[in-house]
């Protein structure tokens, strides 16, 4: 995986990019990766702000199984943004589109990407390409494609058992909609990421399932 | 041990010896593990940077013209990584006869935002320590052992926080940041190859001011304030002749010098030990 960090970073660097940060979701060797980068270890949300050229998503689902890997914890079954199934890389790139960032590069597994697509129907994911494509993107960024979600957000959250329903419906502003569902409305993209975040902590308490 | 300021302003820089305390919880890559936690492969990873860390300050120091090291090891190194040759030890029994001190791979103290891994000595025990009103973790305490013996601590690198902590403490002393915490457990790390590059200058930088650091000094007499997590564990801290209770969870003691300070310090830590040792507190 450090060899495929290291491609980005490399081509990001030599385009004149003055700080990459890596947000690590499995655990990177760090002794390869590249001097110029900055990994985000143990992060539990995206930190984006206005400052960012873009973002690339390298590797995804290529050290195990992507069919499961659609949320958080085995706790949460799916979860939807005004009714449209989302995954972490889709809430990573509509968090990122919220500040404007587009999406330079998605390379991994087209299965990975499988829930983006219904948000960036023209998404091409790179296989071997990287630094052509990620090239690309950043001497023209404007070009590149930003998902975005405007205006209000109601998430919905479908748990594995009524348990977690229920304890989710303690926390504020939630509705309990049938046994295994709730939701919540939020104003924007930033609070129904920080819902998403904060109901992790509700599926982490494995005690409860 | 009588104070010899004058020994350490006179010395030639071959006849340095450094005295380095090394910590892993201010390692960058090290945001799980530590604590005095059971092996695990992300602790074995956390100890590879550690050691390479390590690596890179001697390395710095060398090249500074430094020829005499003590390391103090307070987790266990990645033995085939270190460097060879380097005397270890697992306490500071031997600190008064170095020359300066610097510590790698350093955190914060307990109880600060953002303080990767952040502690003061027992993590699971002890939610603050203050020595003569102002509040310290690991670098305070153990600086100040060494600014008794008039040794000055001449350099910091762990995450942000600690180097913060430590300017405050110790006017002039040289740190890097090897990372940013976003949380207790996570960071912005910097790259190894970066971190190595950073220490290795940094410890350079600090032996050529190395004259313009004076030794951390809390004054005289020296009163140690802990606060634990327990009530019960401050009840067993007060069976210890001359500890004080201040409060349900705050122990309070006094005394002449720092090293009759640090010592009880040692004394009453056995209780916290104890505590920590328990099968429920793990």
């Amino acid at each position: 995986m450090a060899k495929l960090i290291n491609q980005v970073v490399d081509v990001a660097v030599n385009e004149g990019i003055t700080e990459v940060l890596v947000h690590e979701a499995c655990p990177v060797d760090m002794e390869s990766l590249h001097p110029e980068a900055k990994l985000i270890r143990g992060a539990k949300t995206f930190y984006f702000d206005e400052s960012f050229v873009g973002i690339a998503f390298v590797g995804q689902g290529i050290t195990g199984s992507v069919k499961k890997t659609k949320t958080y914890r085995p706790g949460l079954v799916q979860v939807r943004f005004n009714d449209n199934e989302v995954d972490e890389i889709t809430i990573a790139c509509l968090y990122a589109g919220h500040f404007g960032i587009p999406l330079l590069l998605a390379h991994g597994k087209p299965s990975a990407f499988r829930i983006l697509k219904n948000f960036l129907p023209s998404l091409v994911i790179a296989e071997k390409n990287i630094k052509q494509v990620l090239r690309k993107g950043l001497k023209n960024p404007q070009k590149s494609q930003i998902a975005t979600m405007h205006g209000r957000i109601t998430v919905q959250f479908h748990f594995a058992n009524p348990l977690l329903a229920e304890m989710h419906s303690i926390f504020p502003k939630v509705r309990r909609i049938d046994n295994c569902i709730t939701s919540i409305s939020s104003k924007d993209i930033k609070e129904a990421l920080f819902s998403y975040c904060s109901t992790g902590l509700l599926v982490a308490a494995d005690w409860l399932y | 041990m009588e104070k010899d300021f004058a020994r350490v302003e006179s010395n030639k820089i071959q006849d340095i010896h450094l005295f380095v305390i090394t910590d892993l919880e201010g390692t960058s890559g090290a945001v799980y593990g530590g604590y005095g936690l059971p092996p695990s492969k992300e602790g074995e990873r956390s100890q590879l940077l550690m050691t390479l860390e390590l690596n890179a300050l001697i390395k710095g120091a060398r090249q500074a013209g430094v020829r005499h090291f003590t390391v103090c090891e307070a987790h266990p190194f990645n033995k085939k990584r270190l460097i060879k040759g380097l005397k270890i030890v697992h306490n500071l029994d031997l600190l008064s006869s170095c020359n300066y001190l610097a510590f790698v791979g350093q955190h914060s103290r307990a109880g600060v935002i953002d303080g990767v891994l952040s502690h003061t000595g027992s993590a699971r025990s002890i939610l603050r320590l203050r020595i003569n009103n102002i509040e310290v973790g690991e670098i305070g305490y153990n600086a100040a052992l060494a600014g008794y013996y008039c040794i000055p601590t001449i350099f910091v690198s762990g995450d942000l926080a600690a180097t913060e902590e430590a300017h405050k403490l110790i006017p002039n002393i040289e740190t890097v940041a090897v990372s940013e915490g976003l949380g207790n457990h996570s960071a912005i790390c910097l790259a190894p190859q970066k971190v190595h590059t950073l220490i290795s200058e940094g410890i350079r930088r600090a032996i050529e001011r190395r004259k313009t650091i004076k030794p951390l000094s809390f004054g005289e007499p020296v009163t140690f304030e802990m606060t634990m997590r327990y009530p019960a564990q401050a009840d067993r801290m007060c069976l210890i002749s001359h500890v004080i209770r201040k409060d349900s969870r705050t122990i309070m003691f006094s005394c002449k010098d720092f090293l009759e300070a640090y010592k009880m310090f040692l004394v009453v830590n056995l209780a916290t030990r104890w505590w920590d040792s328990r099968k429920e507190a793990k």
